[in-house]
């Protein structure tokens, strides 16, 4: 993975009136990275987003992608980016293809493009059908096609497996890996904590506007993981033992050395539990 | 401006139109409604009669000064009844040079007016002007002129109050109180037009109309008294009727531009803004300028260009006039303006086809009341105030000189309403 950064956020503050949204946000985002962005309602998530995709000024700091500020530069800005949003927004009385056709007309890409879209997101076979009869599956992975047209180098994605079967689920993330492996940049919303771990390569997890946790999965988990242990001993008595305290681990070598225990059980990571720590609420 | 992104999102606007015919139908509906009105119908003088009924809503005092020496008082009568305009119904006093004319410099009247019209018709034996006053009403109806007829000889009376008047008229053409002394000198011939001719006496009320005016004939040698002044009243019915197949032409394509600039326009803008295609294409390399190019140009070539259609098929000979392509170009442009603003403030298309809706209605309303309470000047404000007035003065082949000024202001109106659109479209039209 490269280190240069592709999108750059400094000090972002977002105030809607008196209500601040976000709060002294800084994020950096690296070509070929694929960045969860996590958090409650209400935490920022979308402010941030709308300010990346230039409907939202921000009240303060600065936003850069590849360079270029979204405020100042907005023009050169939205030719770079794909953006696939949390609800669809296609013509709905004309077919995928014309749908594709249209944008492709807007970012002047050749019409092949279209077919590889199509083809990579799996709905080469309802290309000719109206979007009116397509499944929400379809209809999302059709964004998704449509978000690629002109190869964006950065795309944002606003929960972009919500509601999705397993098999559309699945495509959806091959896609961002694959984007992400051609030297693509993905920002993603989600609330999906397996998606998180299964795609993400860092993740940022804001709360009331503000920046509490931003790392990768596995250093999340790590730092957070609950290093518990559940204990059934052989005369029924349960007991807890955390790993982390040295006269518990020693009571726990014992048990183990006496064969005294029935049972043991380790507590896995809990991206709830972990979040629920970092941002004192439960994710919504 | 980049013309590819303009050309897509031209074709985005026709197939959504081919995709949902409705409009396509519409348009059709609109030229079977002008065929038919050019081929039925049409004989001159058949003009649909007794399809309406005219009720005077606005009287004209004309007056014409040819003929008048400078001892004539007709200025001085002219500014008495402009003085002394009644309350309870409009009346507009103006020279006999500001009539409207046809091709043929007849003198053209609206519909639902009536007038009277005062000339000089010679002099008499002391040089004073001898006066034709001329009451003209619409339809057949005569009795809708008696308020009129009644506050103008009373204002009449007043103002040659130590004058006697002569007078020949019917007496149907008269209205003088019970009062006041009108005594027939001459009666009507029986093999003539049924004219009299009467003196009008003023008594200051008392009454005693006959003797004062066998009092004034004795004395009539002794003192010196003014002669009267001679009148001669005649009243006619206005010729011709309401053209209602050109009413209904202009109607036709009013609505045609009105239909698609005003309605359709932030209808389809609204729904692309509730399904977020709006926001799609405002993320997409198109500016704010090109998508609302876009759909001015759509919109405006489709609602002109059905317009022109109607009135060709109605008057082929319209669309050669430049007056009726400036007429329909600042119409269409003033709709646009009205429609964007509509789909800039409407959020969804159910409240933008309603605010269409509501639009009509409040113009209509406020039409309505500026008229029903003689409001002057603040009806040219609205742009359906200079609309019907453009098409029919071109439909009727009489543009006027004042037309050019209904012209003027329409264009006007249209810049204001395309700017304040524009303006509300920058700022809220995305979301």
């Amino acid at each position: 993975m490269s280190s240069e950064p592709i999108i750059h956020i400094k000090d972002l503050l977002v105030r809607y009136g008196d209500f601040t949204a976000v709060d002294g946000l800084d994020l950096e985002l690296r070509r070929g990275e694929l960045f969860g962005l996590l958090g409650p309602n209400g935490a920022g998530k979308s402010s941030t987003l709308r300010v990346l995709i230039g409907q939202r000024r921000p009240t303060g700091g600065q936003v850069q992608v590849l360079g270029l500020d979204v405020v100042r530069q907005w023009s050169e800005v939205k030719t770079r980016f794909g953006y696939v949003p949390d609800r669809e927004n296609h013509f709905e009385e004309f077919t995928g293809r014309r749908n594709l056709d249209i944008f492709a007309g807007l970012y002047n890409v050749p019409r092949r493009r279209i077919d590889e879209c199509l083809e990579r997101v799996e709905l080469t076979d309802a290309a000719d059908v109206v979007v009116r009869g397509y499944s929400l599956g379809m209809r999302r992975k059709l964004l998704l096609a449509r978000a690629l047209l002109h190869e964006p180098p950065v795309l944002y994605l606003d929960e972009p497996t919500a509601n999705l079967d397993i098999h559309s689920a699945a495509v959806v993330r091959r896609i961002l890996r694959e984007l992400v492996a051609e030297g693509g940049t993905v920002l993603l919303t989600t609330h999906n904590m397996q998606e998180v771990e299964e795609v993400c390569d860092r993740v940022a997890i804001l709360c009331r506007g503000k920046l509490v946790a931003l790392g990768t999965p596995l250093a999340l988990r790590q730092m957070h993981a609950e290093r518990l242990v559940d204990v059934i001993l052989s005369d029924g008595g349960r007991h807890v033992f955390d790993l982390d305290r040295e006269e518990q681990r020693s009571v726990l070598a014992r048990h183990v050395a006496d064969g005294a225990v029935a049972s043991l059980q380790t507590r896995e990571f809990n991206f709830h539990e972990a979040f629920l720590k970092l941002t004192g609420t439960e994710f919504k | 401006m980049r013309w590819y992104i303009v050309r897509t999102l031209l074709k985005k606007e026709a197939l959504r139109h081919f995709a949902d015919r409705g409009g396509i139908f519409l348009a059709l509906l609109l030229v079977a409604a002008a065929l038919l009105l050019s081929v039925f119908g049409n004989t001159k003088g058949e003009t649909g009669a007794g399809v309406g009924v005219d009720v005077v809503r606005l009287f004209y005092v004309d007056y014409f000064e040819q003929g008048e020496p400078s001892s004539g008082s007709m200025k001085a009568w002219v500014e008495h009844l402009r003085g002394n305009r009644p309350a309870d119904f409009r009346v507009t006093v103006r020279a006999g040079d500001r009539i409207p004319t046809d091709a043929t410099g007849r003198l053209q009247y609206e519909q639902s007016t009536a007038a009277v019209q005062l000339r000089v018709n010679g002099q008499d034996a002391q040089g004073r002007p001898r006066y034709q006053i001329m009451f003209w009403h619409p339809g057949e109806d005569s009795a809708q002129l008696a308020p009129f007829v009644r506050w103008f000889w009373k204002e009449t009376q007043r103002h040659f109050q130590n004058t006697p008047l002569e007078i020949e008229a019917t007496t149907d053409q008269l209205s003088f109180g019970n009062d006041r002394a009108l005594i027939e000198v001459r009666p009507a011939e029986p093999d003539g037009d049924g004219r009299s001719r009467f003196v009008y006496w003023p008594t200051n009320g008392d009454g005693s109309g006959m003797s004062a005016y066998l009092e004034w004939l004795a004395k009539q040698s002794a003192r010196p008294i003014p002669p009267p002044i001679q009148l001669q009243v005649t009243q006619e019915q206005l010729e011709g009727r309401v053209d209602w197949r050109s009413t209904i032409a202009t109607g036709l394509v009013v609505f045609a531009v009105y239909f698609f600039c005003a309605y359709l326009l932030p209808a389809m803008t609204c729904e692309e803004r509730e399904r977020g295609v709006l926001l799609a294409q405002a993320l997409s390399p198109a500016s704010t300028g090109e998508i609302l190019l876009a759909k001015f140009l759509f919109y405006a070539s489709m609602g002109i260009g059905l317009s022109a259609t109607l009135a060709g098929i109605y008057k082929p000979n319209v669309l050669l006039r430049p007056f009726f392509w400036l007429s329909i170009l600042a119409i269409g442009f003033g709709y646009l303006g009205v429609g964007l603003t509509i789909a800039s403030l409407a959020q969804t298309q159910r409240r933008a086809s309603m605010g269409a809706l509501c639009y009509m209605l409040i113009v209509a309303l406020f039409m309505f009341i500026c008229n029903a309470n003689n409001i002057p000047f603040l009806p040219t404000v609205a742009l359906e105030y200079h609309v019907p007035r453009l098409l029919h003065s071109v439909m009727m082949d009489n543009i006027q000189w004042y037309h050019w000024g209904n012209l003027v202001m329409a264009g006007l109106l249209a810049l204001g309403w395309t700017t304040l659109a524009a303006v509300l479209f920058r700022r809220r039209g995305w979301q």
